[in-house]
């Protein structure tokens, strides 16, 4: 027998196994009992009458007539005549008035709860709300009081009869509410009650017409986590503040993450240029139990001793790490970094092995096997003289549809790869990002295949596209992933009518197309792209076509906030476009700093830029700006303007947009 | 409730609902309540319209549920007590491979290796239902005697269990 004593959990866990195994206790067949349950009207929603004993539906009703059958039939009879004689009464009895009755829970539909002392009477099809407190839920009949009707819920409505109510009446209903999964700490923190003719009432979730107005829950305020600190040195720990939640470590060691272990307030700490930190550091670090989230992906020197001191970390709901050191952990530190992966999130990264000992599809099968709760998976890839770090193909991307709960992937496509691959992705039904990124060499057999069988990930949110294929690539397949929110791509040769498509996404807020040469030589006009006019989500625009285009057609986009467009396409006939955009606020003209010449046509660009009044950010980032000898008079109309950004502009322009613009800001982006 | 929605949950019972049922008898429950929970796991991730990616993850995102089902329960039963983590690391020592049966029969196997007086008195708690001090009665020793030898001889099982669990690829 081994030294180690048996623990109170391990106990148990033999216990109830030898209960089972030699015993009378067996693992029943729950499939008819849960297929009943599904299928009945849910009690989820319990008001004190309508909460069913336990033993009516579970073992000991069941096990109890094999020891007395006689009494359970002289029971059964009993019940029998019992419901014969209500029956008639009910029938034939005359009926009290209605407010006479008693609070009448039973004629409740199973979509309303009312709370002890609650008065109501159903009329018609709809249900009369006459005193107390109702939780009402979705598929709800009509609620009524004196100038009020509650229709249509689409979520929870919690009502009462009469005024708003305090705090103290909130208390009172707290047993009620906990019987219906709500606690009153959650009820008080909702601001939005209303009071409507008779009722106080607040959406608790989803919707509900209250007088044919439909009403929202609250939006739960988006909890914004704290910027967090950047800590480098002991003088920066030590001036951090006390109620300091979240760092960010940079080229830290193991003495710097003792003093960190130190502040209790922390909950968040990112470890970036890690290579000093070793094992002893994370057991330092681990004397602050509070902490939630860990990222050690840039500490190479963390081996599989000091990953295990992660289960010290006991409130940990996120932990971001190397691949290598996961997969190094032995199974039973493994499952419960699973388990807490469940609940919250997990992220890994291929760590660089070089090119001598390469990710394969294999290594990804053992990781998918192991963590199969990841969330976020970055798979990198990086070149070490010329030659991809990472050699997996399409088995590897089969493999990653076992992750169930993969939300964010991102990785460099291999020549192993094919459309067929990607196809796989579409398993991963939560993949909300996909990043794939710039391979050194173009792949020539990719491109609009493999973008269609991305277009089939219907989870999609988000998705950069930094391939260099090399080759056209059609993005009109894309028009399918409705629920894109952002899409960035670099593009070959396209037409017009493949960029158009895009407009069938509706909800995108950001879409940023390069280098799109336009086939042919297309007038302005067929650069409209009218169907743009589809996505009035869009904030964000970077469109950057070749040739010397204009943008004057695109269609008035009522989102659109900030756009980047080249210069080239940048004319008086675009600023006239341009200034029809209603919520227009930041232009940027410019491709990148090196290569944008715009030599002469700088005058025209101010010339143009003075029609954009509603202009709040300017950037004019061109290296071979020609800024001398300006006439700068023209954004004087720039009347919002609060900040222009240039790049290597000359001291004569700072000094001359002071003159036009005094209260502008001018900021040098190469500095 | 689609046919195959209801065909997918009942190939998934098939396959998890005794493992999830066992973890909760682990958690302390009593059978009524571990049927009841198991239960209420499983309309849950019908609610949810759960992916039957793998074994091992829906094994490990059921028990989650279960444990998160049995602490809202006594949450709301006023007994909130936190479920240490050792009931899961418990779990994931003996059942390395997610498989309860493959537990059991280890469990068969360590019970017939078990040496005389512990297994005598395993066989008289467990197999014929006496309480302690019946079974203090039956082999002349005293009550307290009786419940340290069942919990030396639970801990020699968990060791044979440990094992050979090990030995397993």
């Amino acid at each position: 027998m081994s030294e180690r004593p048996i623990n109170e959990a391990e106990d148990k866990l033999v216990d109830a196994d030898l209960r089972e195994l030699l015993g009378a206790s067996q693992a029943p067949d729950l499939i008819d009992r849960t297929l009943r349950r599904i299928n009945e009207p849910r009690a989820d929603l319990q008001s004190p009458a309508r909460i069913e004993p336990a033993a009516a539906t579970g073992r000991r009703a069941e096990t109890a007539p094999r020891r007395w059958p006689r009494v359970r039939y002289a029971v059964e009879a009993l019940v029998l005549l019992i419901a014969l004689g209500l029956t008639v009464w009910v029938a034939v009895a005359p009926r009290p008035p209605a407010e006479n009755r008693p609070d009448g829970v039973r004629e409740l539909p199973a979509s309303i709860a009312a709370a002890p002392q609650a008065e109501f009477e159903r009329k018609n099809d709809a249900l009369e709300v006459k005193r107390g407190w109702f939780l009402v839920t979705d598929g709800a009949p009509p609620v009524v009081a004196a100038g009020v009707e509650i229709k249509e819920v689409r979520g929870v409505v919690l009502l009462r009869v009469g005024a708003l109510p305090h705090e103290g009446e909130l208390e009172a209903i707290a047993e009620w509410l906990k019987q219906n999964s709500w606690e009153t700490n959650m009820v008080k923190t909702f601001k939005r009650w209303m009071q409507v003719g008779s009722m106080a009432l607040v959406v608790l979730a989803g919707s509900a017409l209250v007088n044919n107005e439909r009403v929202e829950a609250e939006k739960e305020a988006p909890v914004e986590a704290p910027a967090p600190y950047v800590v480098s040195s002991v003088a920066d720990i030590e001036r951090l503040p006390k109620d300091t939640t979240a760092v960010i470590g940079a080229g830290l060691t193991d003495a710097h993450l003792e003093l960190l272990g130190k502040v209790t307030s922390l909950r968040s700490i990112v470890l970036r240029q890690c290579g000093r930190v070793s094992d002893d550091g994370l057991r330092l670090l681990a004397a602050n139990p509070e902490i939630t989230s860990l990222d050690v992906r840039d500490c190479p020197r963390l081996t599989r001793n000091g990953l295990q001191t992660v289960s010290e970390f006991s409130k940990l709901t996120e932990f971001k790490g190397r691949a290598s050191v996961l997969l190094s952990l032995p199974s039973n530190w493994i499952k419960p970094i699973n388990f807490f992966g469940a609940l919250g999130r997990l992220s890994a990264v291929l760590d660089p092995r070089g090119k001598d000992a390469p990710w394969t599809d294999e290594d990804l099968r053992d990781l998918v096997e192991m963590l199969p709760n990841i969330t976020e998976l970055g798979m990198g890839g990086s070149y070490d003289a010329g030659v991809l770090d990472i050699k997996i193909g399409d088995m590897g991307l089969k493999a990653l549809g076992g992750l169930a709960h993969l939300e964010a992937l991102d990785f460099t496509p291999t020549s192993e790869m094919s459309d067929a691959g990607f196809a796989y992705l579409k398993a991963c039904r939560k993949l909300r990002t996909l990043k794939l990124n710039m391979t050194p060499q173009p792949i020539h057999y990719l491109g609009s295949a493999m973008v269609e069988q991305v277009a089939g990930i219907q989870s999609l949110e988000h998705l950069e596209f930094k391939v260099g294929t090399g080759g056209n690539v059609d993005p009109s397949s894309l028009k399918n992933s409705r629920n894109l929110k952002v899409l960035r791509m670099w593009l070959g040769v396209c037409e017009v009518a493949q960029i158009a498509a895009l407009g069938a996404l509706s909800k995108l807020e950001e879409l940023e197309l390069n280098s799109p040469n336009i086939l042919g030589d297309v007038p302005d006009s067929e650069i409209l792209v009218p169907q743009w006019s589809g996505m009035k989500e869009l904030k964000r625009l970077r469109f950057m076509i070749g040739g010397q285009k204009s943008c004057a057609l695109l269609p008035i986009m009522p989102s659109l906030e900030d756009l980047r467009i080249h210069p080239h396409n940048f004319n008086a006939a675009t600023a006239e476009g341009l200034a029809r955009q209603p919520k227009l606020r930041v232009l940027r003209l410019g491709d990148n700093h090196s290569s944008w010449s715009l030599g002469t046509r700088i005058s025209d660009v101010v010339e143009y830029l003075g029609k954009l009044a509603n202009l709040e950010i300017l950037e004019l980032a061109g290296q071979n700006f020609t800024w001398r000898k300006l006439d700068l008079t023209p954004l004087k109309g720039l009347k919002k303007l609060k900040e222009i950004r240039t790049w290597r502009a000359f001291l004569e322009f700072f000094k001359d947009i002071k003159e036009v613009l005094p209260d502008c800001k001018v900021v040098d982006l190469s500095k | 409730m689609t046919a195959t929605r209801e065909e997918a949950l009942v190939e998934l019972m098939r396959t998890h609902q005794r493992h999830i049922w066992r973890y909760l008898r682990a958690l302390g429950c009593d059978d009524a309540l571990a049927d009841d929970l198991t239960q209420e796991v499983f309309v849950k991730v019908y609610d949810k319209a759960f992916d039957d990616i793998s074994f091992v993850s829906s094994a490990v995102y059921l028990r989650t549920a279960a444990r998160n089902a049995l602490f809202n329960l006594r949450k709301r039963q006023g007994r909130e007590q936190a479920l240490g983590d050792d009931y899961e690391a418990a779990w994931t020592l003996l059942t390395p491979q997610e498989d309860s049966d493959e537990r059991l029969a280890y469990l068969r196997d360590c019970l017939g290796e078990l040496p005389g007086r512990g297994r005598a008195a395993i066989d008289l708690y467990y197999r014929e239902g006496l309480d302690q001090a019946a079974v203090a009665e039956r082999t002349g020793s005293s009550e307290e005697a009786v419940k340290a030898l069942l919990k030396r001889a639970r801990q020699e099982l968990r060791d044979c269990i440990e094992r050979k669990s090990r030995r397993q690829p």
